[in-house]
Protein backbone atom coordinates (compact mmCIF):
# COMPACT_ATOMS: atom_id res chain seq x y z
CA UNK A 1 0.00 0.00 0.00
CA UNK A 2 1.36 3.22 -0.67
CA UNK A 3 0.27 6.75 0.62
CA UNK A 4 -1.14 9.17 -2.61
CA UNK A 5 -2.02 12.33 -1.88
CA UNK A 6 -3.14 14.70 -4.97
CA UNK A 7 -1.15 16.77 -6.48
CA UNK A 8 2.04 15.00 -5.46
CA UNK A 9 3.39 12.47 -7.77
CA UNK A 10 2.77 9.30 -6.69
CA UNK A 11 5.72 7.91 -4.80
CA UNK A 12 7.80 11.00 -4.18
CA UNK A 13 5.80 12.25 -0.99
CA UNK A 14 8.71 11.32 1.06
CA UNK A 15 11.19 12.17 -0.70
CA UNK A 16 9.54 15.38 -1.19
CA UNK A 17 9.02 15.99 2.99
CA UNK A 18 13.09 15.17 3.34
CA UNK A 19 13.85 17.95 0.65
CA UNK A 20 11.53 20.49 2.45
CA UNK A 21 12.90 19.57 6.23
CA UNK A 22 16.56 20.08 4.72
CA UNK A 23 15.43 23.27 2.68
CA UNK A 24 14.04 24.53 5.94
CA UNK A 25 16.70 23.61 7.99
CA UNK A 26 19.78 24.92 5.59
CA UNK A 27 17.72 28.06 5.06
CA UNK A 28 17.59 28.27 9.00
CA UNK A 29 20.90 27.87 9.77
CA UNK A 30 22.24 30.05 7.01
CA UNK A 31 20.54 32.78 8.81
CA UNK A 32 21.56 31.75 12.29
CA UNK A 33 25.33 31.01 11.53
CA UNK A 34 26.03 29.83 14.83
CA UNK A 35 28.88 27.52 13.75
CA UNK A 36 29.23 24.15 15.36
CA UNK A 37 31.97 22.25 16.48
CA UNK A 38 33.64 20.63 13.18
CA UNK A 39 35.74 17.87 13.55
CA UNK A 40 39.09 18.16 10.93
CA UNK A 41 39.10 16.82 7.78
CA UNK A 42 42.66 15.43 7.50
CA UNK A 43 42.59 15.20 3.75
CA UNK A 44 40.71 18.49 3.44
CA UNK A 45 43.76 20.01 5.46
CA UNK A 46 46.05 18.28 3.88
CA UNK A 47 45.88 20.40 0.43
CA UNK A 48 47.30 23.38 2.43
CA UNK A 49 50.09 21.01 2.86
CA UNK A 50 50.28 19.70 -0.20
CA UNK A 51 50.61 23.17 -1.42
CA UNK A 52 53.53 24.11 0.70
CA UNK A 53 55.24 20.70 0.05
CA UNK A 54 54.78 22.22 -3.74
CA UNK A 55 56.26 25.71 -2.78
CA UNK A 56 59.51 23.85 -0.95
CA UNK A 57 60.43 21.49 -3.78
CA UNK A 58 59.85 23.99 -6.46
CA UNK A 59 57.65 21.99 -8.49
CA UNK A 60 54.08 22.47 -9.72
CA UNK A 61 50.66 21.19 -8.31
CA UNK A 62 47.88 19.60 -10.73
CA UNK A 63 44.77 19.68 -9.76
CA UNK A 64 41.21 18.37 -11.33
CA UNK A 65 37.33 18.28 -10.36
CA UNK A 66 37.53 14.84 -12.35
CA UNK A 67 35.72 14.49 -15.93
CA UNK A 68 32.14 14.62 -15.99
CA UNK A 69 30.52 13.38 -19.41
CA UNK A 70 27.37 14.09 -18.84
CA UNK A 71 27.60 17.37 -17.21
CA UNK A 72 27.66 19.37 -13.75
CA UNK A 73 26.91 17.27 -11.22
CA UNK A 74 27.58 17.54 -7.20
CA UNK A 75 30.90 15.70 -7.55
CA UNK A 76 32.05 18.30 -10.07
CA UNK A 77 30.51 21.10 -8.07
CA UNK A 78 32.40 19.89 -4.68
CA UNK A 79 35.79 19.20 -6.97
CA UNK A 80 35.39 22.88 -8.68
CA UNK A 81 34.99 24.21 -4.94
CA UNK A 82 38.35 22.57 -4.17
CA UNK A 83 40.09 23.55 -7.28
CA UNK A 84 39.08 27.03 -6.41
CA UNK A 85 40.52 26.88 -3.07
CA UNK A 86 43.57 25.66 -4.26
CA UNK A 87 44.15 27.80 -6.98
CA UNK A 88 43.51 30.44 -4.61
CA UNK A 89 46.52 29.43 -2.84
CA UNK A 90 48.97 28.63 -5.80
CA UNK A 91 48.32 32.36 -6.94
CA UNK A 92 49.38 33.14 -3.37
CA UNK A 93 52.42 31.24 -3.32
CA UNK A 94 53.68 31.88 -6.95
CA UNK A 95 53.16 28.28 -8.16
CA UNK A 96 52.49 26.73 -11.38
CA UNK A 97 49.03 24.98 -11.47
CA UNK A 98 48.12 22.21 -13.71
CA UNK A 99 44.33 21.52 -14.09
CA UNK A 100 43.77 19.07 -17.27
CA UNK A 101 40.03 18.99 -18.19
CA UNK A 102 38.07 15.89 -19.25
CA UNK A 103 34.44 16.98 -19.50
CA UNK A 104 32.09 19.14 -20.92
CA UNK A 105 30.99 20.94 -18.28
CA UNK A 106 33.48 21.95 -16.37
CA UNK A 107 35.70 22.76 -19.79
CA UNK A 108 35.06 26.06 -19.69
CA UNK A 109 34.16 26.55 -15.80
CA UNK A 110 37.36 25.28 -14.94
CA UNK A 111 39.09 27.44 -17.12
CA UNK A 112 37.04 31.05 -15.84
CA UNK A 113 37.43 29.57 -11.99
CA UNK A 114 41.50 29.61 -12.32
CA UNK A 115 41.64 32.30 -14.95
CA UNK A 116 39.46 34.97 -12.29
CA UNK A 117 41.45 33.37 -9.41
CA UNK A 118 45.07 33.98 -10.70
CA UNK A 119 44.07 37.46 -12.35
CA UNK A 120 43.50 38.75 -8.82
CA UNK A 121 47.05 39.50 -8.27
CA UNK A 122 49.31 37.45 -10.58
CA UNK A 123 48.39 37.93 -14.25
CA UNK A 124 51.50 36.26 -15.72
CA UNK A 125 50.71 33.27 -14.23
CA UNK A 126 47.62 32.49 -15.99
CA UNK A 127 48.78 29.96 -18.80
CA UNK A 128 45.87 28.43 -20.78
CA UNK A 129 48.43 25.51 -21.26
CA UNK A 130 48.17 24.09 -18.41
CA UNK A 131 44.80 23.38 -18.36
CA UNK A 132 44.66 21.32 -21.70
CA UNK A 133 41.22 19.62 -22.32
CA UNK A 134 42.22 15.94 -22.67
CA UNK A 135 39.14 13.91 -24.06
CA UNK A 136 35.64 13.02 -22.44
CA UNK A 137 36.33 9.29 -22.42
CA UNK A 138 37.88 8.54 -18.99
CA UNK A 139 40.82 6.25 -20.45
CA UNK A 140 42.03 8.42 -23.22
CA UNK A 141 41.69 11.15 -20.47
CA UNK A 142 43.55 9.46 -17.47
CA UNK A 143 46.04 8.15 -19.90
CA UNK A 144 46.80 12.23 -20.74
CA UNK A 145 46.82 12.82 -17.24
CA UNK A 146 49.57 10.45 -16.22
CA UNK A 147 51.29 11.69 -19.25
CA UNK A 148 50.86 15.15 -17.54
CA UNK A 149 52.00 13.95 -14.14
CA UNK A 150 55.12 11.95 -15.97
CA UNK A 151 56.26 15.31 -17.84
CA UNK A 152 55.78 17.72 -15.43
CA UNK A 153 56.67 15.78 -12.22
CA UNK A 154 54.13 17.19 -9.88
CA UNK A 155 54.53 17.63 -5.79
CA UNK A 156 50.89 17.56 -5.54
CA UNK A 157 48.08 15.77 -6.87
CA UNK A 158 44.92 16.64 -5.75
CA UNK A 159 42.08 14.80 -7.82
CA UNK A 160 38.44 15.55 -6.43
CA UNK A 161 35.79 14.94 -8.03
CA UNK A 162 34.35 12.78 -10.65
CA UNK A 163 36.39 9.86 -10.46
CA UNK A 164 36.18 6.61 -12.58
CA UNK A 165 37.77 3.12 -12.51
CA UNK A 166 40.88 5.36 -13.92
CA UNK A 167 41.90 6.97 -10.11
CA UNK A 168 43.55 4.36 -9.18
CA UNK A 169 45.27 4.46 -12.33
CA UNK A 170 46.20 8.04 -11.92
CA UNK A 171 46.91 8.11 -8.29
CA UNK A 172 49.54 5.45 -8.36
CA UNK A 173 51.09 7.45 -11.34
CA UNK A 174 51.46 10.43 -9.24
CA UNK A 175 52.99 8.29 -6.35
CA UNK A 176 55.54 7.11 -9.28
CA UNK A 177 56.70 10.59 -9.59
CA UNK A 178 57.02 11.30 -5.81
CA UNK A 179 53.43 13.43 -5.64
CA UNK A 180 51.34 13.93 -2.45
CA UNK A 181 47.99 12.42 -3.57
CA UNK A 182 44.80 13.88 -2.28
CA UNK A 183 41.58 12.18 -3.88
CA UNK A 184 38.04 12.32 -3.17
CA UNK A 185 35.10 10.58 -5.48
CA UNK A 186 31.44 9.81 -4.56
CA UNK A 187 31.70 6.93 -7.02
CA UNK A 188 31.35 3.98 -4.54
CA UNK A 189 33.33 1.73 -5.98
CA UNK A 190 36.33 3.79 -6.28
CA UNK A 191 36.43 4.98 -2.78
CA UNK A 192 37.88 1.49 -1.13
CA UNK A 193 40.60 1.71 -4.52
CA UNK A 194 41.05 5.10 -3.66
CA UNK A 195 41.30 4.72 -0.21
CA UNK A 196 44.47 1.96 -0.47
CA UNK A 197 46.36 4.32 -3.33
CA UNK A 198 46.08 7.77 -2.19
CA UNK A 199 47.90 9.43 0.95
CA UNK A 200 44.75 11.06 1.76
CA UNK A 201 41.07 10.25 0.77
CA UNK A 202 37.84 12.18 1.29
CA UNK A 203 35.37 9.64 1.99
CA UNK A 204 31.49 10.09 1.48
CA UNK A 205 30.11 13.55 2.35
CA UNK A 206 33.54 15.07 3.56
CA UNK A 207 33.55 16.19 -0.33
CA UNK A 208 30.12 17.35 -0.60
CA UNK A 209 31.30 19.42 2.21
CA UNK A 210 34.16 20.21 1.62
CA UNK A 211 33.55 24.06 -0.26
CA UNK A 212 31.81 25.34 2.74
CA UNK A 213 34.36 23.62 4.92
CA UNK A 214 37.05 25.72 3.10
CA UNK A 215 35.27 28.93 2.84
CA UNK A 216 35.17 29.18 6.77
CA UNK A 217 31.93 31.39 6.04
CA UNK A 218 29.70 31.06 9.25
CA UNK A 219 26.63 30.61 7.04
CA UNK A 220 28.01 27.51 4.91
CA UNK A 221 29.70 26.45 7.70
CA UNK A 222 26.52 26.33 10.06
CA UNK A 223 24.77 24.07 7.31
CA UNK A 224 27.20 21.59 7.41
CA UNK A 225 25.01 20.78 10.72
CA UNK A 226 21.86 20.02 8.39
CA UNK A 227 23.48 17.06 6.40
CA UNK A 228 24.06 15.26 10.25
CA UNK A 229 20.62 16.36 11.51
CA UNK A 230 19.01 14.32 8.06
CA UNK A 231 21.47 11.42 8.98
CA UNK A 232 19.96 11.16 12.38
CA UNK A 233 16.59 11.62 11.33
CA UNK A 234 17.10 8.14 8.88
CA UNK A 235 19.02 6.38 11.72
CA UNK A 236 15.65 6.56 13.77
CA UNK A 237 13.56 5.59 10.88
CA UNK A 238 15.82 2.91 9.93
CA UNK A 239 15.74 1.67 13.48
CA UNK A 240 12.07 2.05 13.79
CA UNK A 241 11.87 0.52 10.68
CA UNK A 242 13.57 -2.94 11.60
CA UNK A 243 11.57 -2.62 15.15
CA UNK A 244 8.04 -2.51 13.45
CA UNK A 245 9.11 -5.02 10.12
CA UNK A 246 10.12 -7.64 13.56
CA UNK A 247 6.80 -7.35 14.13
CA UNK A 248 5.27 -7.45 11.25
CA UNK A 249 4.38 -4.04 10.80
CA UNK A 250 4.85 -2.22 7.12
CA UNK A 251 3.91 0.90 8.59
CA UNK A 252 6.93 2.52 8.00
CA UNK A 253 7.79 0.94 4.69
CA UNK A 254 4.59 2.27 3.57
CA UNK A 255 5.80 5.81 4.63
CA UNK A 256 9.02 5.33 3.03
CA UNK A 257 7.48 3.91 -0.16
CA UNK A 258 4.93 6.61 -0.40
CA UNK B 1 21.81 33.55 -8.58
CA UNK B 2 17.78 34.50 -9.62
CA UNK B 3 18.31 32.25 -12.31
CA UNK B 4 19.71 29.20 -10.70
CA UNK B 5 16.70 29.54 -7.76
CA UNK B 6 14.24 30.16 -11.10
CA UNK B 7 15.50 27.20 -13.16
CA UNK B 8 15.39 24.92 -9.81
CA UNK B 9 12.08 25.36 -9.21
CA UNK B 10 10.86 23.94 -13.00
CA UNK B 11 12.66 21.22 -12.31
CA UNK B 12 11.88 20.46 -8.74
CA UNK B 13 8.34 21.11 -8.82
CA UNK B 14 7.45 19.09 -12.37
CA UNK B 15 9.35 15.87 -10.08
CA UNK B 16 6.98 16.51 -6.94
CA UNK B 17 4.05 17.94 -8.05
CA UNK B 18 1.42 16.84 -10.71
CA UNK B 19 1.45 19.82 -12.95
CA UNK B 20 0.10 20.81 -16.17
CA UNK B 21 1.59 19.60 -19.44
CA UNK B 22 3.37 23.28 -19.98
CA UNK B 23 5.14 22.88 -17.15
CA UNK B 24 6.37 19.55 -17.71
CA UNK B 25 7.41 20.97 -20.85
CA UNK B 26 9.28 23.59 -19.40
CA UNK B 27 11.19 21.07 -17.40
CA UNK B 28 12.09 18.95 -20.08
CA UNK B 29 13.00 22.21 -22.26
CA UNK B 30 15.55 22.80 -19.57
CA UNK B 31 17.16 19.56 -19.02
CA UNK B 32 17.71 19.83 -23.30
CA UNK B 33 19.45 22.69 -22.93
CA UNK B 34 21.89 21.80 -20.11
CA UNK B 35 22.69 18.72 -22.68
CA UNK B 36 23.36 21.14 -25.61
CA UNK B 37 25.05 23.95 -23.18
CA UNK B 38 27.55 20.46 -22.37
CA UNK B 39 27.85 19.92 -25.69
CA UNK B 40 29.19 23.22 -27.48
CA UNK B 41 31.31 22.86 -23.40
CA UNK B 42 32.78 20.25 -25.35
CA UNK B 43 33.35 21.86 -28.36
CA UNK B 44 35.32 24.34 -26.48
CA UNK B 45 37.26 22.04 -24.76
CA UNK B 46 38.42 20.60 -28.06
CA UNK B 47 38.81 23.58 -29.93
CA UNK B 48 41.46 24.86 -26.76
CA UNK B 49 43.14 21.08 -27.28
CA UNK B 50 43.45 21.80 -30.89
CA UNK B 51 44.75 25.24 -30.25
CA UNK B 52 47.41 23.84 -27.89
CA UNK B 53 48.51 21.17 -30.39
CA UNK B 54 49.24 23.02 -32.84
CA UNK B 55 51.00 25.62 -31.29
CA UNK B 56 53.25 22.77 -30.08
CA UNK B 57 53.73 21.79 -33.95
CA UNK B 58 54.55 25.07 -34.93
CA UNK B 59 57.46 25.44 -31.96
CA UNK B 60 58.79 21.94 -33.01
CA UNK B 61 58.35 21.24 -28.57
CA UNK B 62 59.18 18.05 -27.10
CA UNK B 63 56.21 15.05 -28.44
CA UNK B 64 55.15 17.73 -31.63
CA UNK B 65 54.95 14.40 -33.29
CA UNK B 66 52.55 12.53 -31.22
CA UNK B 67 50.25 16.09 -31.29
CA UNK B 68 50.31 15.82 -35.10
CA UNK B 69 48.67 12.23 -34.71
CA UNK B 70 46.58 13.48 -31.99
CA UNK B 71 44.99 15.57 -34.44
CA UNK B 72 44.86 13.70 -37.42
CA UNK B 73 42.80 11.22 -35.69
CA UNK B 74 40.98 13.33 -33.64
CA UNK B 75 39.52 15.68 -36.61
CA UNK B 76 38.96 12.86 -38.72
CA UNK B 77 36.52 11.33 -36.17
CA UNK B 78 34.81 14.24 -36.20
CA UNK B 79 34.95 15.38 -39.82
CA UNK B 80 33.66 12.31 -40.69
CA UNK B 81 31.42 11.68 -37.65
CA UNK B 82 29.74 14.78 -39.10
CA UNK B 83 30.21 14.99 -42.42
CA UNK B 84 29.03 11.26 -43.35
CA UNK B 85 27.75 9.47 -40.50
CA UNK B 86 28.45 8.10 -37.19
CA UNK B 87 27.98 4.41 -39.04
CA UNK B 88 30.11 5.22 -42.06
CA UNK B 89 32.52 1.92 -42.47
CA UNK B 90 35.46 4.29 -41.69
CA UNK B 91 34.49 5.94 -38.94
CA UNK B 92 33.40 2.65 -37.29
CA UNK B 93 37.02 1.47 -38.15
CA UNK B 94 38.47 3.70 -36.54
CA UNK B 95 36.66 3.40 -33.55
CA UNK B 96 37.52 0.21 -33.61
CA UNK B 97 40.93 -0.18 -34.59
CA UNK B 98 41.87 2.97 -32.25
CA UNK B 99 39.71 4.24 -29.49
CA UNK B 100 38.20 0.94 -28.28
CA UNK B 101 41.57 -0.75 -28.22
CA UNK B 102 42.97 1.92 -26.56
CA UNK B 103 40.45 1.90 -23.58
CA UNK B 104 40.89 -1.80 -23.59
CA UNK B 105 44.61 -1.51 -22.63
CA UNK B 106 44.58 1.07 -20.32
CA UNK B 107 41.70 -0.67 -18.76
CA UNK B 108 44.13 -4.07 -18.88
CA UNK B 109 47.04 -2.24 -17.72
CA UNK B 110 44.56 -1.18 -14.45
CA UNK B 111 45.35 -4.80 -13.09
CA UNK B 112 48.99 -3.77 -12.17
CA UNK B 113 48.54 -0.92 -11.03
CA UNK B 114 45.31 -2.48 -8.61
CA UNK B 115 48.57 -4.77 -7.05
CA UNK B 116 50.76 -2.39 -6.71
CA UNK B 117 48.33 -0.15 -4.16
CA UNK B 118 47.44 -3.02 -2.72
CA UNK B 119 50.83 -4.08 -2.44
CA UNK B 120 51.31 -0.89 -0.21
CA UNK B 121 48.50 -0.86 1.46
CA UNK B 122 47.60 -4.66 3.14
CA UNK B 123 50.18 -4.56 5.25
CA UNK B 124 49.16 -6.96 8.30
CA UNK B 125 50.46 -4.74 10.88
CA UNK B 126 47.05 -4.54 13.42
CA UNK B 127 43.85 -6.74 13.80
CA UNK B 128 42.36 -4.22 11.83
CA UNK B 129 44.42 -4.68 8.99
CA UNK B 130 44.54 -8.23 9.63
CA UNK B 131 40.95 -8.59 9.03
CA UNK B 132 40.99 -6.44 6.05
CA UNK B 133 43.81 -8.10 4.33
CA UNK B 134 42.42 -12.28 5.21
CA UNK B 135 38.60 -10.30 3.39
CA UNK B 136 40.39 -9.43 0.65
CA UNK B 137 41.86 -12.66 0.20
CA UNK B 138 38.83 -14.44 0.53
CA UNK B 139 37.01 -12.48 -1.74
CA UNK B 140 39.93 -12.41 -4.39
CA UNK B 141 40.16 -16.56 -4.44
CA UNK B 142 36.43 -16.32 -5.30
CA UNK B 143 36.72 -13.93 -7.87
CA UNK B 144 39.65 -15.87 -9.84
CA UNK B 145 38.26 -18.83 -11.50
CA UNK B 146 42.17 -20.84 -9.77
CA UNK B 147 40.77 -19.42 -6.90
CA UNK B 148 38.08 -21.38 -6.68
CA UNK B 149 39.16 -24.53 -7.75
CA UNK B 150 42.24 -24.07 -5.29
CA UNK B 151 40.22 -23.18 -2.53
CA UNK B 152 36.46 -23.78 -2.78
CA UNK B 153 36.12 -23.02 1.00
CA UNK B 154 36.53 -19.42 0.48
CA UNK B 155 33.37 -18.87 -1.90
CA UNK B 156 30.99 -18.96 0.77
CA UNK B 157 33.13 -16.54 3.14
CA UNK B 158 33.35 -13.93 -0.03
CA UNK B 159 29.79 -14.49 -0.61
CA UNK B 160 29.05 -13.50 3.15
CA UNK B 161 31.79 -11.02 3.08
CA UNK B 162 30.14 -9.29 0.04
CA UNK B 163 26.38 -9.32 0.66
CA UNK B 164 25.97 -8.41 4.20
CA UNK B 165 29.08 -6.27 5.34
CA UNK B 166 30.40 -4.83 2.18
CA UNK B 167 26.88 -4.19 1.77
CA UNK B 168 25.94 -3.11 4.31
CA UNK B 169 29.33 -0.63 4.63
CA UNK B 170 28.31 0.60 0.23
CA UNK B 171 24.79 1.34 1.43
CA UNK B 172 26.30 3.65 4.04
CA UNK B 173 28.55 5.80 1.73
CA UNK B 174 25.34 5.66 -0.76
CA UNK B 175 23.08 7.51 1.88
CA UNK B 176 25.47 10.16 3.26
CA UNK B 177 26.29 10.86 -0.44
CA UNK B 178 22.33 11.48 -0.90
CA UNK B 179 22.03 13.62 1.87
CA UNK B 180 25.31 15.51 1.21
CA UNK B 181 24.12 15.82 -2.56
CA UNK B 182 20.78 17.05 -1.53
CA UNK B 183 22.49 19.97 1.40
CA UNK B 184 25.26 20.98 -1.43
CA UNK B 185 21.97 21.14 -4.01
CA UNK B 186 20.29 23.45 -1.47
CA UNK B 187 23.49 25.30 -0.61
CA UNK B 188 23.83 26.36 -4.65
CA UNK B 189 19.89 27.28 -4.69
CA UNK B 190 20.66 29.67 -1.45
CA UNK B 191 23.64 31.14 -2.95
CA UNK B 192 25.96 29.52 -0.51
CA UNK B 193 27.98 27.58 -2.48
CA UNK B 194 31.03 30.42 -3.67
CA UNK B 195 32.42 27.94 -6.24
CA UNK B 196 30.33 28.74 -8.65
CA UNK B 197 27.73 31.58 -7.24
CA UNK B 198 30.85 33.47 -5.77
CA UNK B 199 32.27 33.69 -9.06
CA UNK B 200 29.38 35.39 -10.31
CA UNK B 201 29.59 37.63 -7.47
CA UNK B 202 33.10 38.51 -8.35
CA UNK B 203 32.20 39.50 -12.12
CA UNK B 204 29.21 41.64 -11.08
CA UNK B 205 31.31 43.40 -8.17
CA UNK B 206 33.65 43.97 -10.33
CA UNK B 207 31.57 45.36 -12.85
CA UNK B 208 30.59 47.88 -9.98
CA UNK B 209 33.63 49.08 -9.55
Amino acid sequence: MVIHISPIVEGKLSGLIFFLVALALTAYYVQNKKVPYIRRVPAIDAIEEGIGRATELGKPVIASPGMSPSGIGASTVAGLSILSYTAKLCARNDLRLLSPMGGSAESYTTMELARDLVLEGKEAAFNIDDMPFFSGRQFAWASAYCGMMLREKPATNIMVGVQYASAVYISEVGHEVGAMVISGTTYLSNIACLAASSDYVMIGEEMLAAGAYLSRDPGQLATIRTQDIMKMVLIGILILGVITLSFANEAVITLLSS
Amino acid sequence: MVMIVFISIFIYIPYFFEVPQALTNLENWFMDTIVIIAAFAVWVGFITATRREVVRIQRRRKGWFYAVVILVLSWAMVVIGLGVSKTNVIFEFLQYAFVLPGDSTIYAILVFYLTSAGARAFRVNSLESALLTFGALFVLLKQAPLGEVLAPWAGPMAIYLQDTIAMAATRVFSVSLAIGSVVLAIRLMLGQEMALVGLVRRVASREEE
